[in-house]
């Protein structure tokens, strides 16, 4: 259980999130939408304990400052927007690195790296080089990652940009697969959005705007308010039929 | 190519013995390397060695061969360190304002005395690491941008006081340009005993941060999300390179390229990984040192810096890995 209380965090003058409320359960899956600027990333950045806050972040009633890293990682796995990497460790190695809260010994770990690369549908990848994968296998490698730390939560930012139609469908089955983790997902893609369950929370200036399912009745006004448009420009995106 | 970084690192392993072989059957008297096997056999089992050849090896050769081997491996280790944790393939172990301190010190030390030259190298490069350090500190951490900015800025400054001091006061110039060049000729055992000592900090810690290194070459963000105590690692591993670069530069001036192209060199043949290349970047590092400092006792001009070999070796070499960078 994620209990976020009061949370504030400035750039200098600029506050990002701005007495921020937030609860987030066991298993949870919660999509985290808002215009650019809106504090999404700083959220996932504050939970991650990558800003200094304001306010109380707790995690089962623990504080997250009173945590080490190790700690907080045992906790909280992150999946950061994808990037270019000239590196040449091999996808084993890539994904082995998840392992460092839990293990020093990581090397005798290869059945456990085996089993999350196979989880995520990589297997066959695994003696590649990181810097040779395609988008789609990348995002896929980050999420290994991520899932082998074997924490409660797991933080994604974006998972689904700049992937191909195949790779969307892809990443958001290995995402669904993940029942009994909470996650909390920042997405722009609607088509995306519209494939995944449960909440959405919409958060414009820091502040939370809407937090509820995507049949509440006030949801698409909510979105349009939130991004400033027209719920007709909008509509055609979202409960767009994927499959 | 990449090469079983197992078979590389008992390739290194092995390469090193031979060069120290070959090293030392090199001078003014060259001894077959059969008749040096033969003597340290000898001397080892107090067997009567020939006294004349034991003296050249173990009185005059090999203290400095050990000193070249040690120095190499501390600047390939600290190599390493500073070009993963700075994320900056030009990093060297000198940039935290280690060389320029060295200078400014060696400098006061041929105005007073030249007894004084390798502790004041050491003193005012620490102190030049220091003001480095204490400019980048950022919400108690170390702030890397700001490090390689406040080492480059930090060295500007010594190196003029340096300058200032060797144009106008030191009258022995020929002396001073030696000493910033590099030369192992003062080797002794005492400073291979404590040189050893350094050596046996440093590369255990490395060793014990392999995993660490690795991790942090993702950045800052992801490496801490993944539990790495990114400030901490940061901190320990550049003050501790910065001060045993110190300490190798206090005794045998400063001596480049070698911190520069052994970690890149050994990326090219066993890949990014620390847990190889903690072993084998100090191997390459020994290895070249020790080559070079062969060359610059045994050149027909006698003995000239080995600053001046090394970067005769490693310049090319950098400028062959880059190229076959650019093409890849």
């Amino acid at each position: 259980m994620i209990d976020i209380k009061g949370l504030t965090v400035r750039y200098g003058k600029k506050v990002a999130l701005d007495n921020l409320d937030l609860n987030v359960g066991d298993g949870e899956h919660l999509i985290l939408m808002g215009p650019n600027g809106s504090g999404k990333t700083t959220l996932l950045r504050a939970l991650l304990g990558l800003v200094a806050h304001e306010g109380e972040i707790r995690l089962n009633g623990k504080p997250t400052t009173a945590l080490t890293r190790r700690e907080l990682a045992r906790e909280i796995a992150y999946v950061p927007q994808i990037f270019s990497t000239p590196y040449t460790f091999t996808v084993k190695e890539f994904v082995s690195m998840g392992l460092y809260s839990l293990t020093r010994e990581w090397w005798i770990e290869d059945e456990r790296i085996y089993d999350t690369l196979n989880e995520v549908g990589i297997y066959e990848l695994h003696e590649k080089t990181i810097n040779t994968l395609s988008g789609g296998e990348l995002q896929k490698a980050i999420i290994a990652r991520a899932l082998i730390q074997d924490s409660n939560y797991i933080l994604m930012d974006e998972p689904t940009a700049h992937l191909d139609i195949r790779s969307t469908q892809e990443v958001l089955e290995v995402i669904s697969n993940f029942r009994d983790k909470g996650i909390i997902i920042v997405s722009h893609d609607l088509n995306a959005i519209n494939k995944m369950g449960g909440n959405v929370l919409l958060i414009k200036n820091g502040k939370m705007v809407f937090k509820g399912t995507k049949a509440h009745p006030d949801f698409k006004s909510r979105i349009a308010d939130t991004f400033e448009t027209r719920i007709s420009e909008i509509g055609d995106f979202l409960y767009f039929p994927l499959s | 190519m990449r090469f079983s970084p197992f078979i590389f690192i008992i390739f290194l392993f092995f390469l090193t013995i031979v060069n120290v072989l070959v090293s030392l059957s090199i001078g003014p008297v060259h001894i077959p390397v059969k008749e040096i096997l033969k003597n340290i056999y000898l001397y080892a089992f107090n067997k009567g060695p020939n006294w004349t050849i034991s003296t050249i090896i173990f009185y005059i050769r090999l203290p400095r061969i050990v000193l070249a081997v040690i120095i190499g491996m501390i600047l390939g280790v600290s190599g390493l360190v500073t070009q993963t944790v700075f994320k900056n393939p030009l990093g060297d172990p000198y940039l935290t304002g280690v060389s320029s301190g060295a200078a400014v010190g060696a400098a006061i030390g041929f105005l007073v005395s030249p007894f004084l030259v390798p502790v004041l190298a050491f003193v005012f490069a620490m102190l030049a690491v220091g003001i480095s350090f204490l400019i980048s500190r950022s919400d108690g951490e170390v702030n890397t941008e700001m490090l390689i900015l406040a080492g480059v800025s930090v060295s500007f400054l010594f190196s003029a006081v340096a300058s200032y001091i060797i144009y106008l006061k030191v009258a022995n110039l020929r002396g001073v340009l030696f000493w910033l060049l590099g030369g192992l000729y003062g080797a002794t055992w005492t400073d291979d005993f404590w040189l050893f000592i350094a050596l046996l900090v440093i590369f255990p810690l490395m060793v014990y941060f392999r995993r660490e290194l690795d991790i942090m070459l993702m950045g800052d963000e992801q490496a801490k999300s993944l539990g790495v105590s990114t400030g901490r690692v940061k901190t320990v591993t550049l003050l501790v390179s910065s001060l045993i670069t110190s300490l190798a530069v206090s005794v045998v001036g400063i001596i480049g390229f070698i911190g520069l192209v052994s970690p890149h060199i050994g990326r090219k043949i066993v890949g990014e990984s620390h847990r190889f290349l903690v072993f084998v970047a100090p191997l390459i590092g020994a290895n070249i040192l020790l080559v070079s400092d062969t060359i610059a006792r045994s050149t027909p001009q006698g003995e000239i810096p080995v600053g001046i070999i090394t970067s005769f070796i490693g310049a090319p070499v950098l400028i062959y890995l880059l190229y076959r960078r650019r093409k890849m």
